[in-house]
C-alpha cells in the first residue's frame, strides 16, 4: 500500500517567498514603493506644513535653504518644499495608477479580441495599434495636450492615450500562443462562449507578464507625467507635481538648488523602485514557468 | 448486430494554408480524406496510425471539434455534420474527448474543481455547491481523493492529470468518448492502471470509445475494432482479433513488424520482418495513386496510377490496396463458406 | 575489458524543499563492443546518471557524495577539468533525446557538422584560426557528406545544405548519430534517441544503430524506458528504480525470467500482442527528499517482507552476469 510521505510539502506561498528572496534588489524596490505609497496616503498627516501644498504663501520665508525647520528648504514664495514634495507623491502615483488602469483596461481586451477572433477584427485592431506605436509616446502626448486645456487630468488622458497600444500588443502575442493550448480547445468543444474563453481561460494565463509590464510601466508613466509637468503642460502651479516643481526651480539653479533637486530625487527614487520591483517580478515569474 | 452509435460517410477535413510571396498560393492539407468509419454502441473503436495519418483529425472532426469540410457524420442516425448553435451545443453533451497531453489539457490557472466543473457550468445551471458535489463524485469515480478538488494542475502527476481529464469528459454523462492517445505521455506502469480504469468506466457507464493511438500493443488489448490510417485515409479496417491474426495491407504489416515487442511469443504473431524505407511524406505532397506508394515494397504499376478503394475482403475486414485485392482472389470461396 | 564502470555512485540534489537523494549506490558497467541498456520509468534517475557521466549535471545544487565513474580506468569525477574534457571528447559521444531541439536551427547541417569535424576536442580556438581555416572548409563539407551517407541519409549532398527545420524527425536523428560518430568514439551514450519518433521510423534508426555498433565496434549505454527497444538492441540490461539499480542481467534472461518484483511488475504492465492480461504497479515513485527506508521499492512491492523496510538490499550476484538487489534473493530470501 502506498506510503504517504511524512514530510509536508512547503506551501505555495512559502515557495514563492523563497524565490523572491533570491533577488535582494527586488526587496529594495518593493520597500521603496511601499514607503512611497504610505507617504502618499498619509500625506496630510506627515507633511509638516500641509497648507503649503496648495495656495499658502509666506513671502517672509522665501528661499530658505534646508534646515531643521524646513528639511528641504522653502521655495520662491516661502512654501515648505518637503511638504510639497510629499503631496506631489499623491499626484504622481495617482497619475500612474490612472494611466495604467486606462491603458490596461482598453489595451488588453483589444489585444485579446484581436488574437482570438482573428480575421477582420484582428486586422483592424492591430493596424490601428501599429499606427499608434509608430508615434513616439512623448510626442503624441504633447500633441494631445497642446489641443486640450492644460491641466493634470488632460495630461493623464494624453498619456493613457499613448500607452494602451503596448498592452494590446502584449495581450495579442500572449493570446496567439495560448489559444493553441489544448485546454482552450477543450472549452471550445464544450461549447463555452467566446467571451468566456477569452477572459476566463486565456487572460488568467498572461497575468505574470502583465504584472511585470505594469510594474515597470508605472515608473515610466510617472516619468512621462513629470516630463509633461516639467514642460508646463500638465498640472499647473500651485499644484505641487514633481515635474512642475523641477521646472519652476530650474531658473534658480544652482544657487537655490533645493527647489528642483528634491523633487527630482523623488522622481528618481520612485521610478527606480518600480524598475527594481519589476525586474524582480520578472525573474520571479520566469522560474515559475519552469 | 447493434446499431452504429456514430458513423461517418466520406468525411473529409482539409486545412488550407496560403503561402507564397503574396499569400496568393493556396495549399491544401487533406488531413482526413473520404473516411468511412463506424463505432457501435458499447464497443471500442481504435484509430491507429503514425504522425500525419489523420487519426487525431478524424477523431476531432467526428465529434465536431473541427467542422467537416465534406461528408457526413451520423450520430444515432441523426446528421450532425452541419448543425450549429443550440443544436450543436446540445449534442456536445453526448460526445466528449480526452486529450493527449495531460499538461496542456488542463488550464494551469484553474483548480481541479473548476476544470472538471466547467461542463456543468456551461450546460447545466447548477449552483456552485451542487457542482462541487458532482465533481467530488467524479473524482471518486476516477479514483482520485476528494482533497484534490482545490489543487492546481502543477501539483499533480501525469497520471493524476490524465484522470482529471477523464473525469471532465464524463461530467455530462456522454455516450461517446474520443480518447486521443491518453497514455502516450505516461509511463507504462501508470498506463496500465489508467487503461484498467477506462475499461471499468466503459462497462459501468455503457460508454462507446474511439481510441486513437499509435501503440498497437495497447490497441490489441482494449479495442474491438481497429482502423489503420495513413496520410488521411484508411488502409485497413477489421475486428481487432482478425486484424492481428490476418493483417493484409503492407502498411499494417510494417507497423506490426516495427513494434518493439518483449517476448518471443509475440514474435510469432508478427507476420514478417519489414523495415520501411523512407519517410512519411508531407501531407501537402500526396502522391497520386495509392498513398502508401512511396514506401511500399509490394507495389506494382497499377498502384502508381490508380487510387485503390476500400473493399471488404472478408467478414467485416476491409482493405484499401490493389495488391491485397488481387492476391485474395482465392478468398471468395472462404467468404462464401462463412457468410450467413 | 571494461570501458565504463560506475561504482556505488551517490548523488544528492539541493532543492527548495530539501535535499533529494537522487542516486543511491548506482553500479553499472559497459564492456567493449557491447550495448548495455539502462531501463527505467520517469524519475528513476537514469537521466541523472547519464548527465553525471557527461558532466552536465549542475554541480552546485547537485553533489557527488560517493562513488566512482571509471572510463578506461580514469575516474571522471576526480579528473581535473582539462583532462576530463580531453578524455571525453576523444572517446565518448552522446546522442540526445529530442531531435527536434538538439540541432541549432540557424545553421545548416553542413555548418554544424563542419564545426564538429574541424574543432571537436579543442577547448580553445584562436580568432585567427577561426577565420584562417576557410581553406579547410571544403574538406569538412566533403567529410560531412561522407558521414551522412554512412548513416543512410538519401541525397547527402543536398542535406548538407539544408537547415534542421527542413528535415523530418527521423532525418534529424540520423544527423545527430552521424555527428556523434565524427570523433570515432569508443563509448556512445544514447539518451532515448527514438522516443520522439514514429514507430516505423524508430525501427530504421534502431537498425542503423545496430549496424554502426557492429561496424565501429562501439560500446553503447542505451537509456530508455521502453523494454521492447532494449530487447532489440541491448546485450545486457540494467533496470533502475528510485535512484538505484534493481536488477541486471543478460537481455534474454531478464525478459524471460525476471527476478526483482519491480522488473516483474514492469513487464507485466506492458500490453502484449498475445492479448495476455496486463496490470500496472500500485503506488507512486518515491519521494527522493524523504525516501522510503530500506528498499525504495518496498511500499509498492507485492512480495514485501519485514526486512525490506529495515534494510536496504545490496546488489548480489545470483548467476553469471546476473545481479539482483532484493531481499528475496540475497542469502536465500532474507535472514
Amino acid at each position: 500500500m502506498e506510503k504517504v510521505s511524512r514530510r509536508r510539502q512547503k506551501g505555495n506561498l512559502a515557495r514563492a517567498f523563497h524565490r523572491f528572496k533570491k533577488n535582494p534588489l527586488s526587496f529594495v524596490g518593493l520597500s521603496i514603493i511601499l514607503i512611497m505609497v504610505l507617504v502618499a496616503i498619509l500625506a496630510p498627516f506627515i507633511a509638516p506644513y500641509p497648507r503649503d501644498s496648495a495656495g499658502a504663501v509666506h513671502f517672509k520665508q522665501m528661499f530658505q535653504p534646508p534646515s531643521w525647520k524646513h528639511p528641504f528648504g522653502t521655495d520662491e514664495v516661502g512654501r515648505d518644499v518637503l511638504s510639497r514634495v510629499i503631496f506631489g507623491s499623491r499626484i504622481s502615483l495617482m497619475l500612474g495608477v490612472v494611466v495604467l488602469s486606462v491603458a490596461v483596461g482598453v489595451g488588453v481586451p483589444l489585444g485579446l479580441f484581436a488574437g482570438y477572433f482573428g480575421g477582420r477584427v484582428e486586422s483592424v485592431i492591430m493596424r490601428i495599434t501599429d499606427i499608434f506605436l509608430a508615434i513616439p509616446p512623448l510626442v503624441l502626448a504633447l500633441a494631445v495636450t497642446a489641443v486640450l486645456e492644460r491641466n493634470l487630468y488632460n495630461s493623464m488622458f494624453a498619456i493613457a492615450f499613448t500607452w494602451w497600444p503596448w498592452y494590446t500588443r502584449l495581450a495579442y502575442g500572449e493570446t496567439l500562443s495560448k489559444k493553441e493550448e489544448d485546454f482552450v480547445e477543450v472549452s471550445e468543444s464544450l461549447g463555452a462562449s467566446r467571451l468566456y474563453i477569452v477572459f476566463r481561460e486565456i487572460l488568467p494565463n498572461m497575468t505574470s507578464s502583465l504584472l511585470v509590464k505594469i510594474t515597470l510601466d508605472m515608473g515610466y508613466a510617472i516619468l512621462v507625467g513629470a516630463a509633461l509637468g516639467f514642460l508646463g503642460l500638465g498640472a499647473q502651479p500651485p499644484t505641487p507635481e514633481w515635474g512642475t516643481l523641477v521646472s519652476l526651480g530650474r531658473i534658480h539653479l544652482p544657487k537655490m538648488w533645493w527647489l528642483s533637486t528634491f523633487a527630482g530625487l523623488a522622481i528618481f527614487t520612485t521610478v527606480l523602485g518600480f524598475n527594481l520591483l519589476g525586474d524582480g517580478l520578472r525573474d520571479f515569474f520566469d522560474v515559475e514557468v519552469e | 448486430m447493434s446499431q452504429a452509435l456514430i458513423r461517418t460517410e466520406g468525411l473529409c477535413k482539409y486545412f488550407f494554408r496560403s503561402s507564397g510571396l503574396l499569400q496568393r498560393r493556396e495549399q491544401v492539407i487533406k488531413a482526413a480524406d473520404a473516411v468511412d468509419v463506424a463505432a457501435r454502441a458499447g464497443e471500442t473503436l481504435a484509430l491507429v496510425g503514425e504522425s500525419g495519418s489523420g487519426k487525431t483529425t478524424l477523431g476531432k472532426t467526428m465529434i465536431r471539434i473541427y467542422k467537416p469540410t465534406k461528408g457526413k457524420i451520423w450520430f444515432n442516425e441523426e446528421d450532425i455534420s452541419s448543425i450549429v448553435g443550440a443544436k450543436l451545443k446540445k449534442h456536445r453533451q453526448y460526445m466528449q474527448m480526452v486529450f493527449q497531453d495531460p499538461t496542456s489539457a488542463l488550464n494551469p490557472r484553474k483548480t481541479v474543481v473548476d476544470i472538471v466543473g466547467l461542463p456543468l457550468k456551461i450546460h447545466q445551471k447548477l449552483s456552485r455547491s451542487a457542482r462541487r458535489a458532482r465533481v467530488r463524485d467524479l473524482l471518486e469515480m476516477v479514483e482520485l481523493p476528494a482533497d484534490f478538488l482545490y489543487r492546481y494542475p502543477h501539483a499533480l502527476s501525469g497520471g493524476q492529470k490524465q484522470r482529471v481529464g477523464v473525469a471532465r469528459a464524463l461530467t455530462l454523462n456522454p455516450l461517446l468518448v474520443v480518447l486521443d492517445e491518453p497514455t502516450s505521455a505516461l509511463d507504462v506502469s501508470v498506463q496500465a492502471k489508467l487503461l484498467a480504469l477506462l475499461e471499468r468506466l466503459r462497462g459501468q457507464f455503457k460508454l462507446t470509445y474511439v481510441y486513437i493511438s499509435h501503440d498497437l500493443g495497447v490497441v490489441r488489448n482494449i479495442s474491438d475494432r481497429t482502423v489503420v490510417m495513413y496520410l488521411g485515409q484508411i488502409m485497413e479496417a477489421a475486428p481487432t482479433a482478425e486484424l492481428f491474426k490476418r493483417p493484409l495491407h503492407p502498411y499494417t504489416k510494417a507497423l506490426l513488424s516495427a513494434i518493439p515487442i518483449i517476448s518471443d511469443e509475440e514474435q510469432d504473431i508478427i507476420p514478417e520482418e519489414i523495415t520501411l524505407k523512407g519517410e512519411i511524406p508531407s501531407p501537402l505532397d500526396v502522391p497520386p495513386g495509392c498513398r502508401f506508394i512511396s514506401r511500399c515494397q509490394e507495389k506494382t504499376s497499377i498502384c502508381k496510377s490508380e487510387e485503390p478503394q476500400l473493399i471488404e475482403i472478408a467478414n467485416d475486414h476491409y482493405v484499401n490496396c490493389h495488391q491485397c485485392f488481387s492476391s485474395s482472389q482465392q478468398l471468395p470461396e472462404e467468404v462464401a463458406a462463412q457468410s450467413p | 575489458m571494461t570501458v565504463l564502470g560506475i561504482a556505488k555512485l551517490k548523488i544528492h540534489f539541493d532543492t527548495i524543499d530539501g535535499t533529494a537523494e537522487v542516486l543511491d549506490d548506482v553500479c553499472l558497467s559497459v564492456n567493449e563492443a557491447e550495448v548495455v541498456g539502462l531501463v527505467g520509468e520517469t524519475g528513476c534517475g537514469k537521466s541523472v546518471t547519464a548527465k553525471t557521466i557527461l558532466g552536465s549535471l549542475p554541480m552546485p545544487p547537485g553533489k557527488v557524495l560517493d562513488g566512482k565513474i571509471l572510463f578506461f580506468g580514469d575516474d571522471l569525477l576526480r579528473l581535473d577539468k582539462r583532462d576530463r574534457h580531453r578524455v571525453m571528447s576523444e572517446k565518448m559521444s552522446y546522442i540526445p533525446q529530442d531531435p527536434m531541439t538538439s540541432l541549432n536551427p540557424v545553421f545548416t547541417v553542413g555548418e554544424q557538422m563542419g564545426d564538429l569535424i574541424r574543432w571537436q576536442g579543442r577547448r580553445r580556438i584562436g580568432p585567427l584560426e577561426f577565420l584562417g581555416l576557410r581553406r579547410g572548409r571544403h574538406n569538412s563539407v566533403a567529410k560531412a557528406v561522407q558521414l551522412l551517407d554512412r548513416v543512410e541519409i538519401p541525397a547527402p549532398k543536398e542535406i548538407v545544405r539544408r537547415y534542421p527545420i527542413e528535415l523530418s524527425g527521423g532525418m534529424r536523428q540520423r544527423v545527430l548519430i552521424a555527428m556523434a560518430l565524427i570523433g570515432r568514439p569508443s563509448l556512445l551514450i544514447a539518451d532515448e534517441p527514438t522516443t520522439a519518433l514514429d514507430v516505423t521510423i524508430q525501427k530504421g534508426i534502431l537498425k542503423l544503430i545496430e549496424e554502426k555498433v557492429e561496424e565501429e565496434e562501439l560500446s553503447v549505454l542505451y537509456i530508455t524506458h521502453n523494454l521492447g527497444v532494449a530487447r532489440r538492441l541491448c546485450n545486457r540490461i540494467y533496470v533502475m528504480y528510485g535512484g538505484t539499480i534493481a536488477e541486471t542481467a543478460r537481455t534474454k534472461d531478464l525478459l524471460k525470467a525476471p527476478m526483482h518484483p519491480y522488473t516483474c511488475g514492469l513487464i507485466r504492465s506492458i500490453p502484449k500482442l498475445t492479448g495476455d492480461e496486463f496490470k500496472g504497479i500500485d503506488g507512486r515513485i518515491p519521494d527522493y527528499i524523504d525516501p522510503p527506508t530500506g528498499c525504495r521499492f518496498h511500499p509498492r512491492c507485492p512480495q514485501v517482507m519485514e526486512i525490506c523496510e529495515q534494510e536496504k538490499p545490496e546488489l548480489v550476484k545470483v548467476e553469471e552476469d546476473r545481479l539482483v538487489a532484493c531481499h528475496l534473493f540475497s542469502r536465500g530470501g532474507g535472514r
